[in-house]
């Protein structure tokens, strides 16, 4: 073992107590230059999705393409810190959303806080032919929580795998070649497509909701927190929509839902930490998600109520 | 009939050896019913005993016992085979349980003894005592079902996968996510306490 | 004994192996096992068919939902709906399971998130099979392609 380190406590300063692995790789982050390909993997329910991107990353700056005979083949994604283009061939349409990498490192910081976890650092494996050390988060408990491989040197994260209570990987990615301080063209993060449309989440979501036969219910920008994007769900047979919204690090989910809920239930379900607040609007169900409290939560429920042309469909 | 799963023997009604466990295994995960009735054959009562000794009361040990089984039955694609379908089914009842405890605020207070990791001291029964001569009878028994539930569950649930479940130290370090030394000194806590119950009954008896 | 009498024992599994803990063990080996009904098993047999029907609706319904099928059910429904005002509403009890699967569903994508960094999340990658919600009315080459 080459060093084992608990997390420090909330409020003894952010990065006190994090391992130096760590600690290392948060602050690389600013200069990190590397272009790349990984595999990531998700687990939806029995199934699993898996496929492959090419990454060039500068800084905060990062630009992610596809492969030819991937099922997302020509589409570009462009992240700086002020926003993410998302461009999509088959419409030539280029969706601007608010950036979301930040957030990542944000949780990442979040968790050597918190102490619900234990951080140990141990000899990793070889990926994409460079060293890493790997960083264990587990719970008190001894229950496996996440993996992260870490090329100790630039501080580049070459894989990271996540498990759920019973210990089984629910999504990974994984670097399969990676070049450190390549040389980076100057239009490498600007999408050039000619007559193509910028739309925003908001207009997905419209389109979304009419395709969906829901009335279009959103949380107008005065709240705070920006549409990042929507998708159809399905909840136990009730249709619904997931709306993520964004606020600098902090998050906020919207479901909206064909169907009624037990309000009491939800709660007991979402726990301590998450807090919801539920309501109903054109005979849909408006579940607000998130961790902030739930006065604030009712406060944006009156701002959709009244804000959103409810009648819209 | 009997069949090796893991580290020691339970009763499978069907299964006889490895490669049997592996199809069985194989037809769950294409949720095959009847390969799935003969697993909650083999496992429903040893999952209910161990249940039965973490929740409050036999109704939600039966609750969470059928829990436990549509948690396995739903995500059997899962199961990777990396330990035995009754560690992994141990594992899902354990946190299971615990969720259940949490909810219910019920968790009985840790038991405040000695943990060979901490240092500090903790009265053991002493060696006098002779349990080899004891009548293991229902009042006995009741006395150790009850000093079991005065555990904390952290020591509770390592008594009942060792001392009752006869599985080995890796497995039940698998199922409950903690090292084998600390299942060992959860093990010897929990019988510390446990030989300190059935002390006091005894000197209160004679 | 005492904390000091312990620390003369070489080992946790020297303590574990005592004979007074053996004792112990046996007490617990002796306890009674007790058998659930068959009542209870006729119950959980009923929740596994419902819970393998309501996968089965899952996926038939992720089935449907692919773009093209699903535009060409979105026309019937509405056809429908437009020659079928009075059809029953939808039963007003709502599901057991509803509340419950909204937090797994959010759980799942808050830790999928983390995956995903600067790439395309699990919304993105899941719904690809309807990327980019074309306008109403509007066709491409991949929905006749999905029939």
């Amino acid at each position: 073992m080459l060093a084992a380190g608990q997390h420090g406590r909330p409020g003894r300063g952010r990065f006190e107590g994090i391992p130096p692995l760590l600690l290392r790789a948060i602050r690389a982050q600013p200069s990190l230059r590397y272009k790349g390909a990984y595999t990531t993997e998700f687990r939806q329910g029995p199934a699993s999705i898996r496929h492959q991107e090419y990454i060039t990353r500068e800084g905060d700056r990062y630009r992610i393409d596809f492969p030819n005979d991937s099922q997302f083949a020509g589409q570009v994604i462009i992240e700086n810190s002020r926003e993410r283009l998302h461009y999509h061939p088959i419409t030539n349409e280029i969706v601007q959303q608010p950036p979301r990498h930040g957030e990542v490192w944000e949780r990442i910081a979040n968790l050597a806080n918190n102490r619900k976890f234990v951080l140990t650092t141990v000899p990793g494996e070889l990926i994409a032919g460079m060293r890493t050390e790997e960083l264990v988060v587990s719970d008190r408990a001894g229950n496996l929580v996440q993996r992260l491989y870490i090329e100790p040197i630039s501080g580049l994260i070459m894989k990271r795998q996540l498990f759920d209570f019973v210990g089984t990987q629910i999504g990974y990615f994984e670097f399969t070649e990676v070049a450190l301080n390549p040389k980076i063209e100057p239009d490498t993060f600007v999408i050039k497509r000619r007559d193509a449309r910028v739309i925003t989440p908001r207009i997905q979501l419209e389109r979304l909701c009419r395709r969906r036969g829901f009335h279009v219910v959103f949380l107008p920008p005065s709240s705070g927190y920006k549409l990042e994007g929507a998708s159809p769900r399905n909840f136990a047979g009730t249709d619904g929509l997931v709306q993520s919204y964004l606020n600098g690090n902090e998050r906020l989910w919207v479901y909206d839902l064909k169907g009624p809920i037990n309000a009491n239930r939800l709660r007991q379900n979402a726990g301590r930490d998450l807090h919801v607040h539920s309501f109903e609007l054109n005979g849909e169900t408006i579940v607000l998600m998130a961790k902030i409290d739930e006065q604030t939560l009712a406060r944006f429920a009156t701002l959709m109520e009244s804000g959103t042309p409810a009648r819209q469909r | 009939m009997e069949i090796c799963i893991g580290a020691s023997r339970v009763s499978v009604r069907e299964p006889r050896d490895q490669a049997s466990e592996a199809s069985l295994i194989e037809r769950c995960r294409r949720q095959d019913f009847e390969a799935f009735g003969q697993l909650v054959d083999a496992y429903q009562n040893r999952v209910f005993g161990f249940v039965r000794r973490m929740v409050v009361n036999a109704e939600e040990a039966a609750d969470v016992t059928q829990d436990v089984f549509i948690r396995a039955f739903q995500n059997f694609q899962r199961f990777d085979g990396r330990c035995s379908v009754r560690t992994w089914l141990f594992r899902i009842a354990y946190h299971l349980c615990v969720d259940r405890a949490r909810k219910n605020v019920r968790s009985p207070q840790e038991v405040a003894l000695y943990d060979p990791s901490d240092g500090e001291a903790v009265d053991v029964a002493d060696c006098r005592w002779q349990p080899e001569q004891l009548v293991i009878d229902d009042e006995l028994m009741g006395v150790v079902e009850s000093g079991i539930a005065s555990m904390s569950e952290k020591l509770r649930s390592v008594l009942i996968l060792h001392d009752r479940e006869d599985m080995a130290y890796e497995e039940i370090s698998q199922a409950l996510g903690v090292p084998v030394g600390t299942v060992k000194s959860r093990l010897f806590l929990a019988r510390a306490h446990l030989q300190d119950v059935v002390k006091r009954y005894l000197e209160a008896e004679a | 004994m005492n904390g000091r009498d312990l620390d003369r024992m070489n080992s946790v599994d020297d303590m574990i192996e005592s004979p007074e803990q053996h004792s112990v063990r046996k007490l617990v080996q002796a306890l009674p096992e007790e058998s659930l009904s068959l009542a209870w098993r006729s119950s959980l047999n009923e929740k596994l068919l419902e819970t393998a029907a309501a996968k089965k609706r899952r996926n038939r319904l992720n089935w449907i939902l692919r773009p093209a099928l699903g535009l060409g059910l979105a026309s019937v429904l509405a056809v429908i709906v437009l020659f079928h005002p009075s059809q029953a509403p939808k039963s007003s009890t709502p599901d057991r399971g509803i509340e419950s699967a909204i937090v797994s569903d959010h759980r799942a994508s808050v830790l999928l998130g983390e995956v995903s960094s600067a790439g395309l999340n699990v919304n993105e990658v899941a719904s690809e099979a309807n990327p980019q919600e074309p306008d109403d009315g509007l066709w491409t080459d991949s929905d006749v392609q999905g029939l």
